[in-house]
């Protein structure tokens, strides 16, 4: 019911009330009348009919103008209050009421600003709160980018359903190779666009399956990437509050180098002692047959001589074979991860009984593998499908035990033994692996671990056995070092340069000589010239530097200027760095350039590849600059060859393979100079591991093979 | 009746050394140069003992040790060669039925004296 239409009602009521009382006073006065008085009334009202139809409308308004102020007051004000009060409560808590009358009323809405004030004050505190840790949390991201940024590793953050939240470069590098791929790594893309899903629902699995007191914080694994390089993937859960799975970081390398060098190496070393073993065992037998028969003569005693001389000459080859193929690189270790025997037999057990009966053995509960457990349990899977679809198998034994100084897992069965061809017609089979390219043979993953596979009857009638020995957890698990992958660029190579000599102003370096190298300031720089002859006339097209302070890189502090050589730029350099005429035109020229380059790279210590080439150009152009750099100066070359003797190829790109630096950027002076930076931050950390800690110690040792390099260098140009 | 023994090696520069010790000792030998040679050669000359190197091309020393035990070759001694040092594969070799498993070099003494040993007449 409508607010007006119930006044008018309250009103009428009034009205008829007071009408029925009016009428019902006159009646009663009228009854009480003898009848001369009656009619002397009733002439009375008649006569003064008008007057009091007057007096009634009057009175009638007076009450409605009561009435309607007192609604107003005592109706509409608590309305009005009651509708602000829920605006406060609700939608603003600046609003304040304001009631001027009635008094009551007054009291009440005073109390109403008060609650609001309150109310104001704690939702301006939960918005204070919720702002500082807004910009916590963005500060927290902030600091995570950047950490991320800097990691060489790739990572990927990703939430429980696998769509990426976070990435860094190298994981977009690592996975955008080409053009074709490029888009799949994205902010809300899916990861299972690029990692096979199956094999991270295996991950994840085990991350909340391991048995709880071994848990692992991570999960490794190797998979093929799309664009077909071998990955090795980290898998850590990021749980809530919980404990429940919200997401999960994954790091990536790319170990399709690593896997290919621990390849060889393998075979090599294996051609290498069973090679040797054989040989010198057939030596041994030849000797120790003439020391215990002294009486051979003759013939017998030649046919012996000739076998001893025949295998020292083939052993002698051997050796030198192998060291020819040796003289290749730092290898990485191909690393298997560390797994609990009963986690294994578990994850088998629940992979093995989506098709058969199943009955385990539990293992030992200090039984530690090293296992990739992806590739065994799609191994023992792909066995047990064999054996069910081709030899009727329906209930598996599964066990697991130490045997030796190997684990032994065994799929056991009522029935014949395989044949042997059998067996290795399947292991030579490709597994059934989704989406994986390259899927491996029962035969690789056995190999991988450095494992056998053979089929036996078992110790119980009629049953038989396959036998898989996988290798244990070494007792301490150390740090495994990696190869990043350096991306393939044919270069132009410098010729090693030995017409500067690097080490004459000694004088000069005596100061610095004492200074610890981690604390020392360094410019890296780098040049790019119109050809390899300083002083036949080539000149400097393009200096880039970047600074290195407190042992870390400073990419914002750089210096990246090119240079008018006023000479013509023959086109062979411009391949090279693709620096063309046209760019250099209207840039300054030497003698503005190098005094600037003097100025930013002023009491630090100079540090180039092969450094004496670009040093030389500097040097020639002293009496039109008239800058002469006197700083000391640290060749990575040189020192590549102080902190990898063993090896012959000391590019830029051979060290930067070796101490795991992603080339990128090659043929600036600026990008140039970055990777020099980063292969001397590694040389630098290998010279303090081998306990050179000052700059003359570093100095004194790249001096020596500076010296070996440079005679080698005369003789072998003569 | 002479004890005879089978010779089983690709490699014919061992083999002289072999022959000759096992000839020393008045054994009778025979010489098979691979793994099929060598399951002829059971059959044909059957031997009591025989020196088996693992690493041959076509059928290796394992598959012919499990064939021979297979086949039902219980009694006749299997001593394996190899030049392959893990243990792994001695393991493997023992499981597959092998008496003795002798890595590459051995002295020709001990050899001597296993086989000996394993023939029962050595003591």
């Amino acid at each position: 019911m409508s607010v007006r239409l119930k006044f008018a009602l309250a009103l009428a009521a009034l009205l008829a009330y007071g009408a029925a009382a009016l009428a019902a006073l006159i009646a009663a006065v009228r009854s009480d009348l003898a009848s001369g008085d009656r009619s002397v009334l009733d002439r009375i009202l008649r006569e003064e009919a008008a007057l009091a139809a007057g007096v009634v409308v009057l009175f009638g308004i007076g009450l409605g103008v009561v009435v309607a102020s007192a609604f107003r007051l005592y109706v509409m004000a608590p309305r009005r209050l009651a509708e602000e009060t829920r605006l406060i409560a609700s939608a603003n808590p600046r609003h304040r009421v304001t009631v001027r009358r009635p008094a009551e009323l007054r009291r009440v809405a005073a109390a109403v600003n008060e609650l609001a004030e309150r109310l104001q004050d704690a939702e301006e505190d939960v918005a204070a709160q919720i702002d500082a840790a807004h910009a916590d949390l963005a500060q927290e991201r902030n600091r995570l980018a950047a950490l991320m940024a800097e990691l060489r590793l790739a990572v990927l953050v990703c939430n429980d359903d696998g769509r990426i939240l976070l990435y860094n470069d190298a994981a977009s590098q690592l996975l955008h190779p080409d053009e074709d791929t490029s888009g799949l790594v994205g902010l809300g893309r899916s990861v299972f666009g690029i990692l096979d899903r199956s094999l991270l629902a295996h991950a994840l699995e085990r991350l909340s399956c391991g048995a709880s007191d071994s848990a692992a914080p991570s999960v490794r694994l190797t998979t093929t990437a799309a664009g077909g390089q071998l990955l090795r993937v980290g898998v850590a859960s990021v749980r809530g509050a919980g404990e429940e799975l919200t997401g999960f970081v994954l790091s990536l390398e790319d170990v399709t180098r690593a896997a290919e060098l621990s390849g060889e190496r393998d075979a090599l070393l294996q051609s290498l002692t069973e090679g040797a073993r054989a040989s010198v065992a057939t030596i041994r037998a030849a000797v120790e047959s003439m020391l215990d028969y002294p009486e051979l003569v003759g013939a017998e005693r030649e046919r012996f001589e000739e076998v001893i001389r025949h295998e020292a000459v083939g052993l002698g080859e051997l050796v030198e074979a192998a060291v020819r193929e040796h003289a290749g690189d730092l290898r990485a270790q191909w690393s298997l991860e560390e797994m609990l025997g009963r986690d294994l037999l578990a994850a088998l057990r629940r992979s093995l009984e989506e098709g058969l009966s199943v009955t385990a053995t539990d293992p030992p509960d200090d039984l530690w593998l090293e296992v990739d457990s992806y590739a065994v349990v799609q191994a023992a899977g792909h066995l047990a499908e064999h054996l069910r679809a081709d030899a009727g198998v329906e209930h598996l034994r599964l066990e697991l035990r130490q045997a030796g100084r190997h684990a032994r897992l065994g799929l056991g069965w009522e029935g014949q033994p395989l044949r042997e061809e059998t067996l290795r017609a399947w292991a030579s089979e490709p597994l059934r692996r989704v989406g994986g390219a390259l899927a491996p043979t029962l035969r690789d993953v056995v190999e991988d671990h450095g494992g056998e596979l053979w089929c036996e009857p078992g110790s119980e009638a009629g049953g038989a056995w396959v036998r898989l020995l996988l290798p244990l957890a070494a007792v301490t698990p150390g740090a495994r070092p990696t190869l990043a992958t350096p991306r393939g660029e044919t270069v132009e190579r410098r010729p090693e340069f030995y017409d500067f000599d690097l080490f004459q102003p000694a004088e000069e370096a005596a100061g610095w000589d004492g200074r610890r190298l981690d604390a020392l300031v360094y410019t890296v720089f780098d040049t790019e010239t119109t050809g390899l002859s300083p002083s036949g006339g080539d000149e400097i097209v393009s200096i880039g530097a970047v600074r290195i302070v407190n042992a870390r890189l400073l990419r914002r502090e750089t210096f990246d200027r090119l240079v008018d050589p006023r000479r013509s730029v023959p086109p062979a350099s411009v391949a090279v760095h693709g620096i063309t005429p046209e760019l250099l035109r209207g840039q300054p020229t030497i003698d503005v350039v190098l005094p600037d380059f003097a100025r930013f790279a002023e009491d630090t210590v100079l540090v180039g590849h092969n450094v004496g080439f670009d040093l030389r150009f500097i040097e020639l152009k002293e009496a039109q600059t008239g800058v002469r750099l006197r700083q000391p100066v640290l060749d990575t070359l040189l020192l590549s060859a102080v902190v990898h003797p063993g090896h012959e190829d000391h590019s830029l790109e051979a060290m930067a393979a070796r101490l795991g630096v992603s080339v990128i950027g090659r043929h600036t002076a600026l990008g140039d100079a970055i990777l020099t930076g980063e292969i001397f931050l590694g040389q630098l950390r290998l010279l303090l591991a081998q306990g050179m800690t000052t700059f003359g110690e570093a100095r004194a040792a790249a001096q020596r093979t500076y010296a070996a390099r440079k005679s080698e260098s005369l003789y072998s140009r003569a | 009746m002479a004890v005879r023994i089978l010779i089983v090696d690709d490699e014919p520069n061992i083999v002289v050394s072999l022959e000759f010790l096992m000839r020393q000792k008045g054994y009778e030998t025979q010489v098979a140069r691979d793994g099929d040679e060598a399951l002829a050669g059971v059959e044909s000359f059957r031997p009591d003992l025989v020196l088996l190197d693992v690493n041959m091309p076509r059928r290796d020393g394992f598959e012919v040790c499990q064939k021979l035990r297979a086949d039902g070759w219980t009694e006749l001694k299997i001593v394996m060669l190899t030049a392959k040092g893990r243990d792994i594969e001695i393991e493997k070799g023992l499981a597959l039925g092998a008496d003795a498993y002798v890595s590459k070099p051995f002295s020709t003494r001990e050899l001597v004296a296993r086989v000996a040993d394993l023939l029962g007449d050595g003591a």
